[in-house]
């Protein structure tokens, strides 16, 4: 029994931090606040690149350095500490390239995965539809089959983040209408500058370019932009599910903004409100984490993960974000509503607070977490 | 990283899981309630020839995770024996500890406990005797009333191991509580299929199992750190808060899912309940804790991906 992570990935977090202190702009808070903020992310990428730090994660092969899964543990919380300064590219990089991988063609890794691996490429996931939110399979975009071995895209994709910044869209779209459910969908890797695709931001409280609607009228797509094997998609999309066993680590942003909030509510006596609820939010912080590494750790040794054991971890990490949320806007008082530099944190807190609004809601609801719970809680052996 | 528990340790608590079973599990608490010589008779016996009250947890970290995890089992079945104390007991000649807030009015199994003391939340060690025979109340079914002196020859003690071997036993009650729940859920049935299929009653049993993961990682955590040195009173006091939090959910989840039958004693729901009320609640409940966690948080810092870092001491003292 050890929890001591070793040398190899404290160093790695050293090197990590070093980087983003010298290279992440003081000013940055996500990719989603502006432009500015875009451009710092895409340096940002270009200096883990040069680093080969940007690719660690993956295989040799194809240009990475086959990192175990502590050090990959590390830079997805190191990053997300700091406010994902890799951006829209976290995206390309933890599962649409590792899904080319396991099921593009040649053309298709010779194509994608060296930008993906450059950080010169922005993807979005294109799956989730105005009828089609926590039950995915209900998913009806239409590829309606051409007669020259294509289809046409027609339907709409909805919540779709960084659609207005990416060049790709990883789709899922419904090519046997006959089939219901996980049958008959075809995952397909669509240029987002074909004629027919039109990208329409949604105003949102989480900021700019987060979620967008996708409209395809008409798209034409062909054999060579499928991923996969046609009618075969839920295979696909279960591939890069797997790729997100613990989703985004909130938990590190949430550890940060704690160590942040501690020099405010030190000052106060310790049996004071706000000092009680930061002590109380840094064990449910612990938690998090460790409830994190406990999937990590199954999925490590067993290969395979009871489907519940990331949905708790989920519900814990993501109540945990909406809990130091409040923490750090009470803390920050009325001065928690301004977003400028200067404001408590550099306006941290109101940043925090809106994105937490989202962490119940994306990737599952806490309320379909609690379902997979409960279904798979049923099969315990009595 | 590695959350593999040694294979003696693991040998250990199936040993322990065992001889509960031929005690009867929970039956054995509900029997020494109305018969208190029964711990004596029946549990004790068992104890001595499984070793448990022989382990060095002190001195042997292999010893220190079979403990912790032996007790878990003890704790599944709320065993009438005070198994946390005289494990936990690190006060040189001493034979059992308990921690308490102040000078304890009442404590419980002292009679059992042989030459016993209670640390204070300031360290002061008091020796503890019974004033008078088990006065069974519902919630403190093995407890008396105590009387507790200084003790001189002994210095200053934390207690923070009984405190550590104290979340362990809270776990193994709660995870057998949010077993029988989950199971109950599938036997029971009303408007004419079993409650687990109701959404509210699913809810209970997912925040269950998320307090009950929750609270196993952080007790095995915390254990890491006892047995490498590196554990604080920060970091126990963070696995009582955790304890504590995860107690109020699963007991209250397991009555609204047990309903009216969960209430009453032929239930195990309801002797795991009550006999797990005087672990609680000494030295004192959540709200204490919390405060003692944030002054220790002070006083120590707390170990995070970005820790805490421990204030002077001048700010530090309130």
């Amino acid at each position: 029994m050890d929890f001591d992570q070793g040398e190899r990935v404290m160093r790695l977090r050293e090197r990590l931090r070093l980087l983003i202190d010298q290279h992440v702009p003081g000013w940055y808070r996500g990719p989603f606040k502006d432009d500015a903020s875009v451009r710092a992310t895409e340096r940002f990428c270009r200096v883990l690149a040069d680093e080969r730090l940007l690719t660690i994660d993956w295989p040799a092969e194809w240009g990475g350095e086959d990192a175990g899964v502590w050090e990959q543990t590390a830079v997805r919380e190191e990053m997300w500490a700091h406010d994902e300064p890799r951006g829209a590219q976290y995206m390309g990089l933890s599962w649409v390239g590792p899904a080319i991988m396991r099921h593009g063609t040649a053309e298709q890794k010779a194509m994608h995965l060296p930008l993906i691996g450059r950080g010169d490429v922005t993807w979005c996931q294109g799956f989730s539809e105005p009828e089609a939110g926590s039950d995915l399979a209900s998913l009806k975009l239409a590829a309606t089959p051409q007669d020259d071995g294509g289809w046409r895209l027609y339907g709409q994709k909805i919540w779709t983040s960084y659609a207005s910044l990416a060049q790709w869209c990883f789709l899922a779209a419904r090519t046997d209408t006959g089939q219901r459910r996980q049958k008959g969908l075809t995952v397909f890797l669509v240029p987002l500058d074909r004629r027919g695709v039109e990208v329409r931001p949604i105003a949102a409280m989480m900021g700019t370019h987060h979620l967008n609607e996708i409209f395809f009228d008409g798209v034409q797509v062909g054999p060579e932009d499928v991923l996969g094997e046609v009618d075969a998609g839920w295979d696909v999309i279960r591939t890069v599910l797997s790729f997100e066993r613990i989703g985004i680590p909130r938990y590190a942003r949430s550890d940060r903004l704690l160590a942040q909030l501690w020099p405010a509510v030190a000052s106060e006596p310790p049996s004071a409100p706000l000092r009680l609820a930061h002590a109380r939010t840094s064990v449910h912080c612990r938690v998090a984490r460790l409830l994190a590494y406990r999937v990590l750790a199954i999925g490590e040794q067993a290969g395979e993960l009871p489907a519940h054991e990331p949905a708790l971890q989920r519900i814990a990490s993501t109540l945990l974000d909406q809990e130091v949320a409040e923490l750090a806007m009470e803390v920050a008082g009325a001065d928690g509503l301004d977003d400028a530099p200067g404001a408590l944190l550099d306006g941290r807190a109101e940043d925090h607070w809106r994105y937490a609004r989202a962490s119940t809601v994306a990737a599952g609801t806490t309320e379909i977490q609690r379902l997979i719970i409960a279904r798979e809680l049923a099969r315990e052996p009595r | 990283m590695n959350r593999t528990l040694p294979p003696e340790a693991i040998a250990f608590a199936q040993a322990t899981r065992s001889a509960m079973s031929r005690l009867g599990g929970v039956e054995m608490a509900r029997r020494a309630e109305q018969a208190l010589e029964l711990r004596r008779l029946e549990v004790e016996p068992v104890l001595r020839e499984l070793g448990l009250l022989d382990l060095a947890p002190l001195t042997d970290e292999v010893e220190a995770i079979a403990a912790a995890m032996a007790i878990r089992e003890a704790g599944a079945v709320v065993c009438p024996w005070p198994l946390v104390a005289v494990v936990g007991c690190d006060v040189p000649g001493a034979d059992a500890l308990y921690v308490s807030a102040g000078a304890p009015a009442r404590l419980e199994h002292l009679d059992l406990a042989g030459d016993a003391v209670a640390v204070t939340a300031h360290g002061a060690v008091l020796s503890v005797t019974a004033d008078g025979p088990i006065a069974p109340t519902p919630l403190d079914p093995f407890g008396s009333r105590c009387l507790a002196v200084p003790r001189e020859e002994t210095g200053v003690a934390d207690g923070h191991l009984a405190l550590l071997l104290g979340a362990q036993w809270i776990f193994g009650a709660l995870s057998t509580v949010t077993t029988l729940s989950i199971a109950y859920s599938r036997e029971r049935r009303q408007f004419g299929r079993p409650i687990g299929d109701f959404g509210a009653v699913r809810w209970r049993l997912a925040d269950m199992a998320v307090a009950r993961a929750g609270l196993e990682e952080l007790a095995t955590f915390t254990l890491w750190r006892y047995v490498s040195g590196l554990m604080t009173a920060a970091d126990v006091l963070a696995l009582r808060v955790y304890a504590l939090e995860a107690a109020e959910a699963i007991l209250t989840h397991g009555h609204q899912v047990f309903a009216a039958i969960g209430l009453c004693d032929e239930h195990d729901m309801s002797i795991i309940d009550r006999h797990l009320q005087p672990v609680l609640r000494r030295p004192a409940g959540l709200a204490a804790a919390e405060q003692a966690l944030a002054a220790a948080l002070a006083s120590d810092g707390f170990d995070a991906l970005f820790p805490l870092e421990p204030l002077p001491r001048a700010v530090a003292v309130e």
